[in-house]
């Protein structure tokens, strides 16, 4: 039977770790409600600039736009990972980077890829599969700012225009709902479609009378306006990603933290029953002991 | 008096939802004032000062592109910087400019990127040192 001190140790340390986790997940809780609440603030936005597009494609107008516009051959691509920066959240780094290095290789057989990673966690795992990162952003946390992922986007999309890339894949973890994320790539350049939102959210907005047509006034004209909305919108699926895979990140971080806590309450239990059993068997051990040198002395 | 509805959406956040009596915006082109009741239009800004009148008051935003667009009355703008005017110091944007002057771009993708925070820098700046004068 094991040592009975050492069981209380162990339970002791135990106890600790489960006060970590706990409080790790309740800091997960209160990111995670920040970051959907930046994420919904984003919507009104999307919502908005759907309707302008909704609105443009009523104008009759043809949409052509160099970075609509699939070329034959993409042989340079990009390949941008979106991970976190700090671990202990469960499956969420290892499924990105899962899917991130198939992609690789896939993409590896058409020409050169490029790999940029957002977080530590790609970076050290890029690296341990002995994949170069280009380049590697470790300054985006839980709230991604617009005026951060601006940037790189103007970038991306400088690099497509100069015809230095063409293709660029966006790996992260999509948010569906909150039971729900998913690691997904997503190809962003070039753009195959201009609705940002889930086309659902369009359609309502084109609801004006039927049979006429566009009642807005373009100014300067539509075709002005379209060179616009395209980059636009690009720089914001970008953001959306960014979005998306801190809500994701911080989801991901609750449930395993979650999962901790609960092993860490069964571990205790456990250890507790063995180590009473070992408790009470010394004192069952120590008694005997007395009534042996009793019985010896009376004898 | 009549009032329109304004709003001001960038993608982090919704800076404006107000009422106000005139909103003078920059589009790519030139200025344009909308007044309550303005005809449906959409749009393209350009980087320049936008003015909400209200109620006397008029608040001046630096804007840096996007678009509007005057729906029945409401008037969204759309916009990926959106800052007060009375935020931008003259001093801090003279010095970033001056930076900028000095870098040399090598690529064209880095070349296009150069001239673009040129172009912002001196429109904030013009914007800057329009209302301080």
């Amino acid at each position: 039977m094991a040592n009975a001190r050492a069981l209380d140790k162990r339970r002791k340390s135990i106890k600790n770790i489960k006060k970590i986790t706990r409080t790790m997940e309740l800091i997960a809780t209160a990111r995670f409600k920040k970051a959907m609440d930046r994420a919904m603030a984003a919507t009104d936005y999307t919502q908005r600039m759907a309707k302008v597009v909704a609105d443009l494609a009523k104008a009759g107008l043809d949409v052509s736009h160099p970075l609509l516009e699939t070329r034959e051959t993409s042989s340079k691509s990009v390949m941008l990972v979106l991970t976190s920066n700090r671990g202990l959240c469960g499956g969420y780094n290892g499924n990105v980077l899962r899917l991130a290095t198939l992609r690789y290789r896939e993409l590896l057989q058409n020409g050169s890829v490029t790999v940029d990673a957002a977080g530590k966690r790609a970076i050290s795992g890029f690296k341990f599969r002995e994949i170069p990162v280009n380049n590697g952003y470790l300054h985006f946390d839980d709230q991604p700012k617009f005026s951060e992922v601006d940037p790189i986007a103007q970038q991306f999309l400088d690099l497509f225009l100069t015809r230095e890339i063409d293709r660029l894949d966006v790996v992260y973890t999509r948010f569906t709902s909150i039971s729900r994320q998913e690691a997904v790539v997503e190809t962003l350049l070039p753009l195959s479609n201009l609705a940002i939102a889930d086309p659902k959210s369009v359609q309502p907005s084109g609801g004006s009378k039927d049979g006429m047509q566009s009642i807005y006034e373009f100014v300067p004209t539509a075709e002005s306006i379209l060179e616009e909305v395209v980059p636009t919108s690009f720089k914001i699926k970008l953001f959306k990603c960014f979005l998306d895979a801190a809500v994701s990140e911080q989801i991901a971080r609750m449930v395993a933290m979650k999962g901790a806590t609960e092993n860490a309450s069964d571990m205790i239990k456990m250890l507790s029953r063995t180590y009473n059993r070992a408790r009470q068997s010394q004192i069952t051990g120590e008694i005997m002991e007395v009534i042996g040198g009793v019985e010896a002395l009376s004898s | 008096m009549a009032e329109l509805k304004l709003m001001v959406v960038t993608p982090e956040q919704t800076l404006l939802d107000c009422q106000s009596e005139s909103v003078i915006v920059p589009l790519i082109d030139g200025l344009m004032g909308f007044l309550p009741g303005h005809a449906p239009m959409i749009g393209r800004l350009g980087p320049g000062v936008m003015k909400v009148q209200q109620g006397g008051t008029t608040k001046r935003y630096f804007l840096e592109g996007g678009f509007v667009q005057m729906d029945r009355n409401v008037l969204s703008v759309l916009t990926n910087i959106a800052i007060p005017v009375e935020q931008l110091k003259v001093a801090d944007l003279q010095a970033r400019l001056k930076t900028l002057d000095r870098e040399t771009p090598a690529t064209p993708a880095e070349k296009l990127a150069h001239q673009r925070q040129l172009s912002q820098t001196k429109a904030m700046l013009r914007a800057a040192s329009v209302s301080a004068a």
